[in-house]
């Protein structure tokens, strides 16, 4: 099958990224392609996380850890000294693997919550809380209800108002980091279908230890072993003919 | 793909019955489509197995597609195979037997079209009319067999056109064949029912199935 070589939207070049003296990520390159989905996928402790935190540049706040290489957010290196932080972190949202909505918050309140806390006023509130709703799927089952404690919601309704929190901030990126490993699987499917109508819009990555969930939602692959970037491809070639023997073994569970 | 073969099929009667050599040349050059169709669909079948880990009727679904399209490409060899045996007749006068082709190949090519509607509207019915009428064509092909050798005993000069009949029959007997274990692996899908390699009192002839 022919991949079309799309832009990449975001893209690790030669990223490494240490915990003190300890190198969790070795000389990663891996693109994140417009309008497309894209999996991370390893066992735990691969690096998984630290690599979306890299990519968003969350890592750095954890004390003692630091990034070297580059991360190129369309073509511009964010790691740049003239680059604002939270500039990118507006541009590149994260979504957490558990449902962090803030407890004290309405659902309405949640979802104006990154334009609140960043000092933003928004003029059209309203249509900006209706349209990210809409966009997660949720606003016509929770259009009366916008006054309600966020904490009210089911879990999965949580994880969906979370994305909406994110994309009020309108981000160009958005990073999810196991979403639905506390969901059951029919929260998931509603979490994957969400993943495939938002990749119209957004660029997705997304950070999973289940490989059929990656291999359901995503277009392209990387498998990371240890931090390091043992293999990039489409996503049918990964699942039918992996190229390295250790994607092989750890697709079909000979691992170790 | 099942329109296609059941389409040189029925050329290459057309090729044979108004001596239409180049016709007969197009159904022998489509076989490399339905070729190609045979490696598109299990391209697109492993691709859904890997990445949507499908189960119980969508599982039989696909693994019968799989199938499917290994008997759709066989008949589409064997529909290749009557064009070049309508080739050869064509060099010669014609045989008085032709004229028995063309039903067997409606009876042939009613059980691949039958079997493939069974296929979509998910019709066990249909799909169980498709085996019964595999022993019409075998009965039809024994027929033609017997007439043939008639023809080649009463003059050794009708030897080499009556062989090629021959084939065509065979061919189209073999199509039937097929198309009979199309319809065994449609009733399959819908109900999950294996009726294939059953003894007459129904039950599997190995007891590997069993176990």
């Amino acid at each position: 099958m022919v991949v079309v070589e799309a832009e990449a939207k975001l893209e690790a070049v030669d990223l490494e990224a240490f915990y003190g003296a300890e190198r969790v990520l070795k000389r990663l390159r891996i693109p994140l392609v417009q309008g497309a989905v894209t999996a991370v996928i390893g066992p735990s402790g691969s690096g998984k996380t630290t690599l979306l935190r890299c990519l968003s540049r969350m890592h750095e706040l954890t004390s003692g850890a630091r990034v070297q290489g580059a991360v190129l957010l369309d073509g511009m290196n964010i790691y740049d000294p003239a680059v604002d932080a939270s500039a990118v972190r507006r541009r590149v949202a994260t979504i957490a693997a558990k449902p962090n909505p803030f407890p004290s918050m309405s659902v309405r309140e949640n979802v104006l919550s990154g334009l609140t806390l960043s000092g933003i006023r928004a003029q059209d509130a309203e249509s900006i809380v209706e349209s990210c709703l809409h966009e997660v799927g949720l606003w016509d089952q929770i259009k009366d209800r916008l006054r309600i404690p966020a904490t009210a919601l089911s879990t999965v309704e949580q994880q969906q108002l979370c994305i909406a929190r994110s994309l009020a901030l309108r981000p160009e990126v958005i990073l999810l980091d196991e979403p639905c490993s506390v969901l059951d699987p029919m929260a998931t499917a509603r979490i994957e279908d969400l993943m495939h109508d938002l990749r119209e819009r957004y660029t997705l990555g997304i950070a999973t230890h289940s490989m059929q969930q990656a291999a359901r939602v995503s277009d392209h692959v990387a498998f990371v072993l240890s931090g390091e970037l043992i293999e990039y491809s489409d996503t049918d070639r990964l699942f039918t003919r992996p190229s390295d023997v250790r994607t092989e073994d750890y697709l079909t569970g000979r691992f170790g | 793909m099942g329109a296609r073969v059941e389409e040189m099929i029925a050329d290459s009667m057309r090729a044979l019955v108004e001596r239409d050599s180049e016709l007969a040349r197009r159904v022998v050059d489509s076989d490399q489509f339905v070729n190609r169709l045979e490696l598109e669909v299990d391209d697109a079948c492993m691709r859904i197995l890997a990445r949507r880990q499908p189960v119980a009727s969508d599982l039989r679904f696909i693994t019968l597609a799989l199938k499917i399209v290994t008997d759709l490409e066989r008949i589409g060899d064997l529909a290749a195979n009557i064009g070049e045996r309508v080739l050869e007749l064509n060099e010669e006068p014609p045989l008085k037997p032709y004229l028995d082709m063309p039903r067997m190949a409606d009876t042939a090519r009613g059980m691949v079209r039958n079997a493939l509607d069974a296929f979509v509207s998910r019709d066990v019915a249909c799909a169980q009319m498709v085996i019964e009428r595999d022993g019409e064509l075998d009965a039809h092909y024994a027929d033609v067999f017997r007439v043939l050798l008639t023809y080649m005993m009463e003059d050794p000069r009708n030897i080499y056109r009556a062989t090629r009949v021959q084939s065509i029959a065979k061919y189209l007997e073999r199509v039937g064949d097929h198309a009979t274990n199309l319809a065994e692996m449609v009733i399959f899908m819908i109900g999950g029912k294996d009726v294939r390699h059953l003894t007459s009192s129904g039950a599997v002839v190995s007891a590997v199935r069993d176990e």
